[in-house]
């Protein structure tokens, strides 16, 4: 089935989900360990898969496994963790040459599914039952660099303190990497044990996008997976909040630009129809060139270089920032909120509204095009146990009306402000 | 009208690629791939923010231009009498973009539906500029602030500080988008003068790829350019010394941990010599210090790098560097075992092993390019100027030796003439 998610049960809570495509020269797997995202967990998860990326049983030296990824034509082993509305995803991935544009006509394929599952599965540990000593010391130092570096770009930095004002405590609020109180506390203990629950318990989420036979991965995976002692833990879905209290914050930094950002609740869009509705709006408010924010904001008050607007469907929030001088804060802001509110009273034209869904469409053709892409697209539905094609995608995205953009648009409540300003901090 | 039309093929990857010369005197290249959804358009100019010093006939003198007026040209080329370019991509949902670098200008969209509309709008909006004093006014408050945001960020400023210690004279060391001083000299008469010399169809290319059909890219080519008129440009020559300004330069900023570049400056050659040359520096890093060498590991384990370091060959018309980015607490550190080990290469030469880990890893970026529409339609872009065949990137990398390698890198690059640029919390 060229171009088709097929997706098979292969253990306790295991899928191998495949994308077979003949236009792509490289295949991807991705082994992806699913995981409700918790404030006392978030932290050492985030280090599993950088400490996995260091070695297995079957390749212990970092160096060595370099080489070899090296030797596969430059293969790529990317290894982080994501997080998507109430879960965490701890991912290791490897993209490879396929088997056809090998030189020596090597099995590419099986060669970087057993390396792929032996690094998630078979680590190197000491006789202790622990990681690598140092590899703990380094990645544990690494993390705590990685956590503390969404201070180098001010916009990552800005948004992320607006979030924490909204999402005090909801799962939504936990960050990414975690804590660096909580990095600290890491011992070889708690991270053996992480390890050890996490394969134990978590959902197993196996992604081949390529031209290769995924049916070569599956086997390697099928047979792995089955000597697992699994007790996968099901949870319950967290339910959105329709609105919070109104949170302001400002911050003082040694900069040149301020940083605005303002999130909205948008009364906790539950049917696929109210969040195709919340996307659409946010297009036509501030996601495209020629959007609300865009064409006023910028080009009529030549106030900021960008002004975008972002819906989030996992937390069902909208997220709004912009770049501006300090005196325009009150400005920008109150533009910003009347741009919501004229979108609200339908003070849109038919031609905007087309144009804003013919530009989503547009994006949504392309989403088969790229190897990342594809994984992108189909991880998330199976993330959110909602999976859906492109194609699908598209016919709900066209049959959003005016009136449902507009009755979204009003239901949209303004719950954080933050503003990252200039001076001595 | 019935051009020809050459076809260029690669038996390695099994593409082809076609060119033809238009009677407009724009060159057109075209990648039709089997397969996919997207199209990717590029036209663009070999016009950048280097073009600082310019004479446009053999017996007039050379004119001095406004530092970051390519950038702002850029910027003002999107509108024009009736309606933003934006505005016009609109009705096709295209997802338009444009950027300028040191060496050159593009204009680019890619969608999935209604490309003959779009590519009549590319080259139409970018073959008619439309500047009056209001408009031009207009973009400083825009523009001067996406240099306020580049002034905020340490990415940018880490490199920018590195370009200053390494070039005396070579504008390369000019911020892309000027000064909020420069840009406020810029008038549209002077936009005017600027898109007369450069925007001139000799000095063109329109490269396109993936999902459309080739007659009618030409026939919006026929429709909408005109016979350029013959075109003289000589760009005054720096005379830029092999050695540099300075070894190390350094700024505070709010970061997290301190922020590395490393720069290694080049012996230009021609821009030709430059690119083909390129291949074989990355080569060389590779071998230098890529995550297999025995180099990274040290660094790495000494906990004076981590997995942000990364590498690259910085590469254009007149300017050719190498680069190595990262975090580190000790930078000086890293930039004396760097120094050292290249010096060790140079004079051993480099091992066997070490080199097919750099060939092959060299090899596998480039074939798999050319997996991606966006990935096609920027390398025949970025080949163009320089007047390289695309498909000869990935030969030079299958053919080198360590030997070559070695011999290119030895006469172009001296450990001495290289500095480091530190970016402090």
């Amino acid at each position: 089935m060229q171009g088709k998610l097929v997706r098979k049960k292969i253990g306790e809570s295991a899928f191998m989900n495949s994308v077979t495509e003949p236009k792509f020269k490289s295949d991807r797997i991705s082994l992806c360990l699913v995981t409700p995202i918790e404030k006392e967990t978030a932290t050492v998860n985030a280090l599993v898969p950088f400490v996995l990326r260091k070695g297995c049983k079957s390749c212990p030296d970092f160096t060595k496994l370099n080489q070899k990824l090296a030797e596969m034509y430059g293969a790529i082993l990317d290894a982080d963790v994501a997080k998507h509305g109430d879960k965490q995803i701890i991912e290791v991935s490897i993209q490879f040459t396929d088997d056809r544009y090998a030189i020596g006509g090597e099995n590419m394929t099986e060669t970087a599914a057993k390396l792929l599952s032996d690094l998630v599965f078979e680590p190197n540990f000491d006789e202790n039952g622990h990681f690598p000593e140092i590899d703990l010391e380094l990645e544990r130092e690494f993390l705590i660099d990685t956590i503390e570096s969404d201070l180098n770009d001010k916009r990552v930095y800005a948004i992320g303190k607006a979030l924490g004002l909204v999402f005090e405590n909801e799962p939504f609020g936990v960050k990414r990497y975690g804590y660096v109180e909580d990095a600290k506390a890491i011992t070889a203990d708690s991270l053996s044990e992480t390890w050890k629950n996490l394969v134990e318990t978590s959902r197993i989420e196996i992604f081949f996008a390529g031209p290769g036979d995924s049916g070569i991965a599956e086997k390697v995976f099928e047979k792995r997976i089955s000597a697992l002692e699994r007790k996968p833990v099901s949870s319950e879905p967290f339910e959105i909040v329709d609105y919070s209290p109104f949170k302001e914050a400002e911050e003082t930094m040694n900069i040149v630009q301020g940083k605005l950002v303002m999130v909205f609740r948008m009364g906790a869009p539950k049917t696929e129809k109210e969040k195709n509705a919340a996307r659409v709006l946010s297009a036509l408010y501030g996601g495209t060139a020629f959007s609300k924010l865009f064409m006023n904001v910028r080009e009529k008050m030549s106030l900021c270089y960008y002004a975008d607007s972002h819906f989030e469907r996992g937390s069902g929030i909208m997220i709004v920032d912009c770049g501006i001088e300090f005196e325009n804060r009150e400005k920008a802001q109150k533009e910003i909120i009347n741009q919501l509110e004229l979108v609200a009273k339908g003070e849109f034209t038919d031609e905007e509204f087309a144009d804003t869904k013919g530009a989503i469409l547009n994006s949504l053709g392309s989403v088969g095009d790229t190897l990342y892409s594809v994984e992108g697209w189909y991880m998330s539905g199976i993330v959110e146990e909602n999976i859906i094609t492109p194609e699908e995608d598209k016919k709900a995205i066209e049959a959003v009306t005016k009136e449902e953009v507009m009755k979204a648009a009003e239901k949209a409540k303004l719950a954080a402000v933050f503003f990252l300003k200039g001076g001595e901090n | 009208m019935s051009l020809e039309m050459k076809k260029i093929e690669s038996k390695r990857l099994g593409d082809c690629y076609y060119k033809v010369e238009h009677p407009s005197g724009l060159t057109i290249l075209m990648a039709p791939m089997k397969g996919f959804s997207t199209a990717y358009a590029m036209f663009g100019t070999a016009y950048g923010s280097i073009d600082t010093c310019i004479k446009t006939a053999e017996n007039g003198e050379f004119r001095k231009l406004p530092e970051g007026i390519a950038h702002y040209l850029e910027h003002k080329l999107f509108e024009s009498e009736e309606c933003s370019a934006f505005g016009r991509y609109a009705k096709t949902g295209a997802n338009a973009n444009a950027f300028t670098a040191f060496d050159r200008t593009a204009y680019l969209f890619a969608c999935s539906d209604k490309f003959e509309e779009s590519i009549e709008i590319l080259l139409d909006f970018v073959t008619h500029p439309y500047f009056t004093p209001e408009t031009v006014a207009k973009e400083q408050g825009i523009i001067g602030q996406e240099i306020r945001m580049y002034d905020d960020s340490a990415d940018w400023r880490v490199l920018f500080n590195l370009l200053g210690a390494l070039y005396h004279k070579n504008p390369v060391k000019i911020d892309i988008a000027g000064t909020v001083e420069s840009i406020a000299e810029i008038t549209s008469d002077l936009l005017y003068d600027c898109y007369n010399t450069f925007y001139n169809l000799h000095n063109m290319v329109l490269t396109v790829a993936g999902n459309f059909d080739m007659d009618s890219v030409l026939k919006a080519a026929d429709k909408v350019l005109k016979p350029a008129e013959e075109f003289y440009l000589e760009r005054a020559v720096c005379d830029e010394p092999d050695e540099v300004v300075q070894n190390y330069v350094e700024q505070h900023l709010p970061v997290s941990v301190p922020m590395f570049n490393i720069g290694f400056k080049g012996k230009t050659g021609t821009e030709a010599e430059n690119f083909r040359g390129s291949i074989l520096d990355e080569i060389f890093v590779g071998a230098l210090c890529d995550d297999y060498t025995k180099v990274y590991r040290e660094l790495y384990d000494e906990g004076i790098i981590n997995a942000t370091f990364g590498s690259e060959v910085f590469c254009g018309r007149d300017y050719i560097s190498i680069f190595l980015s990262g975090e580190s607490r000790e930078p000086e550190k890293v930039y004396n075992r760097l120094k050292e080990e290249f010096e060790h290469l140079l004079e051993h030469g480099i091992p066997k092993d070490v080199f097919a880990c750099a060939q092959r890893s060299v090899y596998g970026h480039y074939m798999r390019s050319s997996e991606r529409v966006t990935g096609v339609a920027t390398t025949l872009f970025n080949c163009h100027f320089p007047g390289v065949d695309m498909y000869e990137l990935l030969e030079i990398a299958a053919n080198a030796t360590p030997e070559s390698v070695i011999e290119r890198v030895k006469s172009t690059y001296c450990a001495e003439n290289s500095a480091l640029s530190v970016i402090k919390p």
